[in-house]
């Protein structure tokens, strides 16, 4: 591995990592009183994060959300947690799987020329869905099982809601800047 | 075919953004607006160059200023651009766009689809 391909996978990792825990930072600060648990949120900016990094860099992306993920949560610079390390690790890899079936079932290219707009859509549900489960499935073996029901299903509903926010956001705003650069073409 | 690691990001990040954009209410098209990219279709498969004027002049349902608002807005959305000829500016053409190809592309799939549908039966 070369120097320059060690130092452009960091930067990707990096980059990914930091824009997870500004828009964790965005997300509390905008919706606060939607916080199901320290765990799950009613609505989830970043889940929209996972969409496009895995897309976008794959297996770096999905240990950029981690290493994001990680940072984000509670007490996980005072002490190293087990319980931090696998909530971290859900965020990557739940995706990571999802989307790599997601793809093969599309049939979308890896320079993604084949994406529609409804794959996306699918994809966002499937990954919202898989984080759920993942995460759900570990802390059935610890807590009360309602609880784990309940906050199941605020983590799809978070992870839905966000990626859909952020997504309409991003559409609407390139929509608007193509036009923009139409009309000044023209 | 490229491996995923092959792939400029910058290529994937413009594939992407293409993908996301399409989620936007922005970029429903009208049933005339629909019509219309129809009927270029046929003209650029026909291979000739489409110009705004001839387009103006040859809509026989519409007035030329509709005409010409429509392509408007299928310039805004995306689906086509319309640069001035170099030799006289107030000559432009009108031209197919990656989303418009994709587009016209996906329609033929579907006629494709349909007709073997058909043939079955």
């Amino acid at each position: 591995m070369s120097a320059q391909t060690l130092i452009a996978g960091t930067a990707k990792i990096s980059g990914v990592a930091i824009a997870w825990v500004l828009l964790f930072d965005l997300n509390q600060y905008a919706f606060a009183q939607l916080e199901y648990s320290s765990r799950a949120h009613w609505v989830f900016l970043p889940a929209a994060l996972r969409i496009i990094f895995v897309l976008l860099f794959g297996w770096l992306g999905a240990i950029g959300l981690m290493v994001g993920a990680y940072f984000t949560l509670p007490d996980s610079l005072m002490s190293f947690q087990f319980t931090n390390f696998l909530l971290a690790a859900s965020s990557g890899v739940a995706p990571l799987l999802a989307l790599f079936y997601c793809r093969r079932f599309f049939k979308v290219n890896p320079d993604l020329s084949e994406l529609r707009g409804a794959h996306v859509v699918v994809l966002s549900i499937v990954c919202a869905a898989a984080n759920s489960v993942v995460l759900s499935m570990y802390f059935a073996t610890q807590e009360d099982v309602r609880f784990v029901i309940e906050q199941g299903i605020s983590i799809f509903v978070g992870d839905s809601l966000g990626s859909a926010i952020v997504l309409s956001v991003i559409s609407i705003g390139a929509s608007i800047a193509v036009k923009l650069n139409q009309r000044k073409e023209s | 075919m490229t491996s995923s690691n092959q792939t400029p990001a910058y290529l994937k990040l413009l594939n992407l953004l293409s993908a996301i954009r399409e989620l936007s209410p922005l970029q429903n098209l009208s049933a005339d607006e629909e019509k219309l990219l129809g009927e270029l279709a046929v003209r650029w498969h026909l291979s000739e160059k489409v110009t705004v004027g001839e387009m103006m002049q040859d809509s026989e349902r519409v007035s030329p200023s509709t005409m010409y608002r429509r392509l408007i807005s299928l310039r805004d959305k995306g689906l086509v651009s319309l640069p001035a000829d170099k030799a006289d500016r107030r000559i432009k053409f009108v031209i197919p766009t990656t989303a418009a190809k994709n587009y016209i592309k996906k329609l033929d799939e579907g006629m494709k689809n349909l007709m073997q549908e058909q043939l079955k039966d």
